[in-house]
């Protein structure tokens, strides 16, 4: 009868634990930025690394190689790309994946992302140079002759950065990673031109390349 | 210790160990805000060697969200020393007449009765011997040896790296001047574990393949195009040259770790798509793979810094970015020293059907002494090399008795592709030089499995590549069931 007792006692707090184990974890933190559980995408991979459509459901892809250019060249208003950027384009292109499928991202074409971003990144950056400050549409805030970037600048050239090439608003918590690397990035760096026309290089070649800007 | 005890015992220890994961899983929750994701969080909470020990799968499945051991999932490199042989292509682009240079033979192995529509005359084609007792297109009589692509292998290659080089061909009926023939199998190679420690796949073409090719069964990682030497320094280097040149290493490397920060956060918003699973896994990978690039002491592959290597492939330390033997010797340095995976050259102009001889003698021994630079800095570095040479078709002399007949135009009927493979250790053991054979008709004969069929001889090329690692049991999950047991019987001639 004792053995039967702790026997059921035992069952009930091994199925206690398991509750609660399960409710504090589902309750831990965010699943996702919507709040939604994430669901499980198991059976939209096939074995062979294919994936595999389902009905009302979004398939994940990205840009094709075609038209990496044309949509930085777009997303940061720069008309027209350089020489340099096409050649960027250009000689980097057959590592990006021709028809965008998700399950063709590899390290080249990641690094490729940045190569092209940094140099269209470097158009933006002349062109403004080369305009009055107030008619600027990314930097219009900084000064990119005398240097001044500060962390002011540099939420409000996150917001118009994240707006053009991701679509939306950046979330507080991109805006935070974005501050703080580049505190940390240009901590000893002096507040004069050369920083500051850096520190634009930097903040746009990093955004236009994250996954925001080429997913599809 | 009974049974019975040791049993309670492993219990007792198991509800312990489990009572402090889930201490730990909570201490993780409490302290950072969220759930342990990533494998380095998992391991950080403490929580891998739980995963490890669970016994109730259903129970680990609720735990452990599918994506996150993401980062476990990347795909495998041969950082620290892949096993897998280095792998090139050399594809011939235009339909060179290979089988003008390696003297293919009938079933029985026997020399056809005539060779007198394939450039080389009647049947009595005087032979070359090299790789052991494999036959090339010897002395025409006058002291000149046919096959000039042998001609170019001897003028490159030492005679020490010869002996420990075997050869073997695959006959094998192709289409002309076309793309659309599927020899490459760098994906295959890839899919059995050759990736490179930085670089997966290099070529030389825009293309799936980075060649005039398409790929067999498996689609290759997206190539590297190198069109210069600057593209590989570009990819192994970022910001070596452009804007990002300006910023310090410090902060370049700063630029790839905000990426990453920035692209982890944006991907989780579309695990719930068809393959977003997949696709931020391959993100995460991806991004964390450039920063081990960056980070890491990288050997030079410029073959230009290396003076051995400068002598192989006959250039020197002033020798331009787009000069085709620095790209090559790069490319090739690269592949051997497993900082890529897969390495395909190309050569172009072998739709040499001029009406002349000399065009395509010239090309051929070319393409030779590519082979045998290939062969000779895998000899250097001491490193086993497979080399598969390709082409698009072949071509047809007018008929002649004349062994050096010019070549009047395409046919790809008379195809054939070549494996070479070079042990520092000695010459691998093949069983013979010819998978399938000619026919009296001079063609590849088409009733053999792989003679009438590129996508079936590129498989029996990656099946004796396989045999060559002494990793048959890779066949199945790489190659499925292309071939029965009594075709990779007639197909495998290495080992």
């Amino acid at each position: 009868m004792k053995n039967m007792l702790r026997s059921f006692w035992k069952t009930v707090s091994y199925t206690i634990s398991f509750l609660l184990i399960t409710v504090a974890y589902n309750n831990c933190g965010n699943f996702n930025s919507d709040g939604g559980q994430v669901a499980s995408s198991a059976t939209t991979e096939a074995l062979n690394g294919d994936i595999v459509p389902l009905p009302n459901t979004k398939t994940s892809s990205v840009i094709r190689a075609s038209r990496v250019l044309d949509n930085l060249v777009s997303c940061l208003g720069t008309i027209e790309p350089s020489t340099a950027s096409r050649q960027e384009w250009s000689r980097n292109r057959g590592t990006i994946s021709e028809e965008g499928l998700a399950n063709t991202i590899s390290q080249p074409m990641v690094k490729s992302m940045v190569g092209i971003a940094a140099q269209v990144c470097n158009d933006l950056l002349q062109k403004e140079i080369a305009t009055n400050p107030n008619e600027r549409r990314i930097f219009p805030d900084v000064d990119l002759d005398n240097g001044g970037f500060g962390t002011n600048q540099l939420t409000l050239v996150s917001r118009r950065l994240a707006r053009s090439c991701w679509g939306r608003n950046p979330t507080d918590d991109e805006i935070t990673t974005i501050t703080r690397d580049v505190a940390a990035t240009f901590s000893g760096d002096e507040d004069n031109r050369t920083a500051t026309r850096n520190k634009a290089i930097y903040l746009c070649t990093s955004m236009a390349s994250s996954f925001s800007t080429y997913e599809m | 210790m009974n049974q019975k005890n040791k049993n309670e015992m492993k219990k007792e220890l198991q509800e312990i160990e489990r009572k402090e994961k889930d201490k730990n899983f909570r201490d993780y929750c409490l302290s950072h805000g969220h759930r342990p994701v990533t494998r380095r969080e998992l391991l950080g909470a403490g929580l891998m060697s739980f995963t490890a020990s669970m016994t109730v799968p259903t129970l680990a499945g609720m735990m452990i969200p599918r994506y996150a051991s993401a980062a476990e999932n990347c795909p495998s490199s041969a950082a620290g020393g892949s096993a897998m042989t280095t792998f090139i292509t050399l594809n011939l682009a235009g339909g060179a007449m290979l089988a003008a240079n390696y003297l293919p033979t009938d079933q029985g192995r026997q020399p056809l009765p005539t060779y007198n529509i394939m450039g080389l005359g009647n049947g009595s084609v005087p032979v070359e011997r090299e790789f052991g007792n494999v036959p090339f297109a010897g002395d025409d009589g006058t002291g000149n040896i046919i096959s000039k692509l042998l001609v170019g292998i001897r003028a490159t290659a030492s005679q020490d790296t010869l002996s420990k080089t075997a050869f073997v061909s695959v006959p094998v009926r192709s289409r002309d001047d076309s793309g659309a023939n599927p020899f490459d199998i760098s994906g295959l190679v890839a899919k059995a574990g050759l990736l490179g420690a930085e670089l997966p796949n290099l070529g030389r073409r825009q293309s799936d393949t980075g060649m005039n090719h398409m790929y067999a069964k498996v689609k290759p990682p997206t190539p590297l195009i190198v069109g210069n030497y600057s593209d590989i320094d570009g990819a192994l280097n970022l910001g070596a040259t452009g804007p990002l040149s300006n910023l310090s290493e410090e902060q370049r490397l700063s630029v790839l770790g905000l990426v990453k920060k920035l692209s982890e956060t944006q991907t989780t918003r579309v695990l719930q798509n068809a393959g977003g699973r997949m696709l931020s896994n391959l993100v995460e990978c991806a991004i964390g793979k450039n920063i081990e690039i960056a980070q890491a002491e990288k050997p030079s592959v410029d073959v230009r810094q290396d003076a051995s290597l400068r002598g192989v492939w006959g250039v020197d330390a002033g020798a331009n970015d787009n000069n085709q033997d620095v790209i090559f010797g790069s490319m090739v340095k690269a592949g051997l020293i497993g900082t890529a995976g897969t390495v395909t050259l190309e050569r172009g102009g072998y739709d040499y059907h001029n009406n002349t001889r000399t065009t395509g003698d010239q090309r051929d021994q070319e393409a030779g002494a590519t082979i045998g630079r290939i062969l000779e800095s895998a000899s250097l570095f001491n490193k086993k090399v497979f080399l598969y040479v390709t082409s698009d078709g072949a071509c047809v002399s007018p008929t002649s008795d004349d062994r050096n007949a010019p070549w009047r135009s395409d046919r790809g009927s008379a195809g054939i592709v070549y494996m070479l493979a070079f042990d520092p250790s000695g010459r691998p053991e093949t069983s013979d030089h010819m998978v399938g054979h000619f026919t009296d008709g001079q063609a590849a004969d088409n009733t053999f499995v792989t003679g009438g069929n590129p996508e079936l001889a590129a498989s029996a090329v990656f099946a004796n590549y396989l045999k060559f690692n002494n990793r048959m049991d890779l066949i199945q999950p790489v190659l499925g069931t292309t071939f029965n047991t009594s075709q990779l019987d007639q197909v495998i001639k290495f080992g």
